[in-house]
């Protein structure tokens, strides 16, 4: 760990009062909700440090990655995972991490799990801990996609890599001791915007639906101008300002954002689709994103588990080991994904 | 370059075979595509026999669905650049290494969608559009019965059907076909070796299909009239059965329902404007996300006969492709 790191973390050791004195003096509260301390912390932190949008898409992929290394808990015991690679679209081959439990449920699908970051920045190491969590706690495998990124490889190379590993769960799971045949798919922010539109997608292409969704702070409306991306549209470590950027990078030229494959909420055939679990963070501009999807698929009858966590950031999942609010949370969140399994 | 030349009309194909031919050149208004695939249809086997509406002198090259890349420009041709990847409809010469097309029927290549499924979109999409919205006139709410619902045109039909709101019962004669119809987002499969008449009375309420989408026709056709509600569309679509089909003309006055006939592409001969919007919407769709076709697989060029074989012994789901 480097000095830094370590520097930051005794800092965020620190009791909540002190922490918030350092940051500007008072809580920051936007929208009605209260920041959680520790993000305060790193948010004023990095509020010195130039927008993503200012820099070359390389500095920002490699900036983001140290960034974030050292806000990560360390995975959790008793469960194991080993790095390799799994077929792709044409001759490219994904690099994926495979977790496995120490006790695992036979009867719980194998999770395909797709990281943060726009579709731009960071890889499977941004996930890493939460993947462990999930694979602990709801006892199944987990398999964690490095997906290709943009600009090098613009939409839709990083969706169909994940629609590929997804082809790949359900054709492999039961070589992990998971039901044959079936899996379910997860992911947070631009990955909870894969999970909503291979949710669809797989119809589309007559695939197998998967047993669950599970949409983390996702991105699934690009047309709608929601008010929290004004309201929220400053905040760490998501600004409608980066949201944008990452678009840019992302969308091939004259691309229709109501693209259900971008905007699955702009999907008219809800009908149908698998029990999802929704959470938002309301320190986001996309917190009523995710909360009008909800909305939507529960007008269309699907079973759908929501929370909001009003206090916690964009990419909370990532900042378990600074925000213990954060690691509450996505234990939260697991054993939501355990509960589901449990009435599938 | 190679292409597949259709030298004599024959019924077994073995007027049919894959030769070198000269490199064609773009006349006026039209492009030269460097065919990365191309989808095969019912009509290009009809074509090969001499059988279909279009009757063309050999030797010919068949093909009609394409999708590649722009390879030279023919002359007045300024809405595409060289290199561009595009897609759409000729009338034939398509299962060849370069096909001219003409400007007006080419598209874009959505950037969603692979060559594979862009050369499996225009025809099929095309007919399930003039089908169900122009001739068929589905609402939001009816039910619509696909017959031979597996083949190209029939999960066409499927996924329009579902797109403009309809309750979607598909029919087909094997279980595994169905299976694949039913996870493509059928809302209910019948297995036709029993029949289809009264499972479709009992899944309408006993009223009766809305909107019958019938490719294959013969018997099909034949029980079609006994399970269609008052006021229904009897849409014919083809005859993939072999048998042209008789009705009393007193079926429809008594029951209150329609047949009609579709030619989807005559539709837009006819039409000009509203063949444009047709084509307009259906590739809409394809650039909005909402329709992809169901590819079965892909064939190189020599194979493209075995395909045909393929085609017409039913073991085809939803299209197959030819790469030259």
């Amino acid at each position: 760990m480097s000095l830094q790191a370590t520097i930051a973390k005794l800092l965020l050791k620190l009791p909540a009062s002190w922490k918030v004195k350092m940051a500007g003096g008072d809580p920051v509260i936007l929208g009605g909700r209260t920041l959680d301390p520790n993000f305060q912390f790193l948010a004023h932190g990095a509020a010195s440090q130039p927008p993503m949008s200012s820099l070359e898409p390389e500095v920002a992929q490699a900036g983001a990655i140290e960034g974030l290394a050292m806000f990560a808990a360390k995975p959790e015991p008793g469960v194991s995972w080993e790095d390799t690679t799994i077929p792709g679209p044409g001759t490219h081959h994904i690099p994926v991490r495979i977790y496995r439990p120490a006790e695992q449920n036979p009867m719980a699908p194998m999770l395909a799990y797709w990281h943060m970051g726009g579709g731009v920045i960071l890889d499977i190491e941004a996930c890493h801990a939460f993947c462990s969590m999930i694979s602990k706690i709801a006892q199944c495998p987990v398999v964690s996609v490095d997906y290709r990124l943009a600009p090098q490889h613009k939409f839709p190379a990083g969706l169909e890599d994940c629609i590929a590993a997804y082809d790949w769960t359900l054709k492999n799971a039961e070589a992990y001791g998971a039901p044959a045949g079936r899996a379910a798919i997860g992911g947070d922010s631009m990955g909870g915007n894969f999970s909503a539109v291979i949710a669809q997608e797989a119809t589309r292409r007559g695939m197998p639906k998967p047993d669950l969704q599970l949409l983390l702070y996702p991105a699934t409306d690009l047309v709608t101008e929601f008010e929290s991306a004004t309201t929220y549209g400053e905040t760490y470590p998501l600004s409608t300002d980066t949201m944008q950027w990452f678009m840019q990078q992302y969308l091939p030229e004259e691309f229709d954002r109501a693209n259900v494959l971008l905007s699955p909420a702009q999907e008219t055939r809800l009908e149908g689709l698998p029990p999802a679990i929704i959470a938002t963070a309301g320190f986001d501009p996309l917190v009523d994103d995710g909360a009008a999807y909800a909305k939507k698929l529960e007008a269309a009858g699907v079973n759908v588990t929501f929370k909001c966590y009003d206090n916690l950031a964009h990419g909370f999942t990532a900042f378990t080991a600074v925000a213990p609010a954060a690691r509450e949370a996505c234990i939260e969140i697991a054993g939501m994904v355990r509960d589901a399994y449990a009435a599938l | 370059m190679r292409a597949l030349v259709c030298h004599a009309l024959s019924d077994d194909f073995s007027g049919v075979e894959v030769r070198e031919v000269p490199v064609p050149e773009p006349g006026p208004g039209q492009v030269r595509i460097k065919v990365r695939a191309t989808s095969i249809n019912f009509p290009d086997l009809l074509l090969c026999r001499g059988k279909y509406q279009l009757k063309l002198e050999p030797p010919f090259t068949p093909g009609m669905d394409i999708a590649g890349t722009i390879d030279a420009l023919g002359e007045g041709v300024d809405q595409f650049d060289l290199g561009d990847e595009v897609c759409g409809g000729a009338r034939f010469g398509g299962f060849a290494e370069y096909a001219l097309v003409s400007a007006d029927g080419l598209q874009k290549k959505p950037s969603s969608m692979s060559f594979d499924e862009a050369a499996s979109y225009s025809a099929a999409y095309l007919t399930a559009y003039v089908s169900l919205v122009r001739r068929g006139r589905l609402e939001a709410g009816e039910t619509l019965l696909v017959h031979g619902a597996s083949g190209g045109v029939g999960m066409a039909a499927v996924d329009v059907g579902k797109l403009l709101g309809a309750t979607v019962i598909a029919t087909g004669g094997s279980d595994e076909k169905l299976a694949k119809v039913k996870a493509y987002g059928a809302d209910h499969v019948i297995n036709t070796a029993d029949g289809f008449r009264t499972k479709v009375k009992d899944l309408t309420n006993g009223r009766g299909a809305d909107v019958i989408y019938d490719p294959v026709g013969g018997d099909v056709f034949d029980e079609s009239v006994r399970c269609i509600a008052f006021d229904g569309r009897l849409l014919v679509i083809g005859f993939t059965s072999g048998r042209i089909a008789n009705v009393a003309t007193n079926m429809p006055l008594i029951k209150g329902f329609s047949v009609v006939g579709v030619r989807a592409g005559e539709y837009g001969r006819q039409f000009p404007d509203r063949g444009r919007e047709n084509v307009k919407q259906i590739w809409d769709w394809a650039r909005a996300g909402k329709t992809r076709p169901y590819v079965h697989a892909t064939l190189p060029l020599e194979q493209t006969i075995d395909g045909f074989r393929q085609l017409q012994n039913r073991q085809v789901v939803g299209k197959l492709i030819i790469t030259p």
